[in-house]
């Protein structure tokens, strides 16, 4: 029996539909492509977390770092033992009561001691780098042996120019006579 | 079933997959003519409706629109083939209502077979207007040519299929065009 091609097929549509794909090579491709994408398109709140999270470590980086090298500043021997601090304060207090001597005694004209002075400024600035030392090893032997020897240095310098002062003194009363 | 899909299911994804994956490939083969690309797009069209499955409104409407993703997937992927639409002169009115008919005894699957041996340009037109409903109109502007040409290669793909099978009844011979990818 004859009929119109167009009514035909659409009474036959689904008929129509007689080839299979490969279904699960297709699906396969389908569930891999999907996995991919969830990969790429991550949601825009974790790419907001993850700048907050990464935000609030290298913010804490920085004060943890800032704050540890203002401690650095402020460790002293007291800061290890109660002993080498007390040991460092009765050398600070003998430098002290030399340096308030050599204050009352320096002449106007200082050149005579003047290279003893600038021995004392090399020991300041010696004293300052071991210092740092200190706060970056802590509980360092050598350094703190070196910290303390610097007292001991200074107090040595400081009675050479007591001594030197004296000397001048005495020479000038003997000129004098 | 949409339900689960839309919260990234991945059981509730495969059995919709299971449901469609025939029809919408037999879409996609008449379209193409290429097993190998058909199954391209059924992969990219299935992969577009569940990662856009949110902007879906009617759950109902699932098939329709996926129908959709395929049609259009599949038009992009022929263009790219560079199918030919020929600008053929145009036929009058009085011509394009002659009846063609044929023998309703014919079976589905030799149908099949012979709107795959149509050209490309006359395969998609008949397909889009005769099996899926698409106005002449729509046609044209999916396909970047003018409605009459739509109407005038719409009517020659019906002649050229009715010649196929009017061949087949008399000869026995199934016709198998040189360039018929599968």
């Amino acid at each position: 029996m004859k009929q119109e091609l167009e009514k035909y097929l659409k009474e036959q549509r689904l008929k129509l539909d007689v080839e299979d794909p490969e279904p699960d090579i297709v699906w396969e491709g389908i569930r891999n492509q999907l996995h991919q994408n969830k990969k790429q398109n991550l949601p825009q709140w974790f790419w907001k977390v993850a700048a907050i999270f990464l935000f609030v470590v290298s913010a804490t980086y920085f004060v943890v770092n800032e704050t540890s090298d203002k401690q650095m500043v402020i460790v002293q021997l007291s800061d290890i033992s109660e002993e080498l601090g007390n040991k460092e304060a009765s050398l600070q207090k003998v430098v002290n009561a030399k340096w308030e001597m050599v204050e009352q005694e320096l002449p106007e004209d200082n050149s005579e001691i003047q290279f003893l002075l600038n021995e004392l400024n090399n020991l300041d600035q010696i004293y300052a780098t071991y210092q740092k030392d200190l706060n970056n090893t802590i509980d360092n032997e050598p350094v703190i042996h070196v910290l303390l020897d610097y007292y001991e240095k200074k107090i040595k310098v400081l009675n050479r120019i007591l001594l030197e002062i004296e000397k001048q003194e005495n020479h000038e009363k003997t000129i004098t006579l | 079933m949409i339900r689960l899909c839309k919260k990234g299911d991945a059981k509730a994804q495969y059995r919709l997959y299971k449901l469609y994956c025939k029809g919408m490939f037999n879409v996609a083969i008449r379209l193409t003519n290429d097993k190998s690309l058909a199954e391209d797009v059924l992969q990219d069209a299935f992969v577009k409706a569940f990662t856009e499955i949110d902007k879906l409104q009617n759950e109902k409407a699932f098939g329709g629109w996926l129908k959709r993703i395929v049609i259009n997937r599949s038009i992009d992927v022929t263009r790219k083939e560079k199918t030919f639409y020929a600008e053929v002169e145009s036929l009058g009115n009085n011509e394009l209502e002659i009846a063609v008919e044929i023998d309703s005894e014919f079976s589905p699957e030799r149908i099949h077979h012979y709107i795959k041996q149509l050209p490309d340009g006359a395969r998609e037109i008949l397909v889009l207007r005769a099996l899926e409903g698409y106005k002449h109109a729509e046609i044209g502007e999916k396909l970047g040519i003018s409605e009459s040409t739509a109407k005038t290669q719409f009517f020659r793909a019906k002649q050229l299929l009715e010649k196929m099978i009017q061949d087949e009844t008399r000869t026995g011979k199934i016709f198998e065009r040189a360039t018929a990818k599968a």
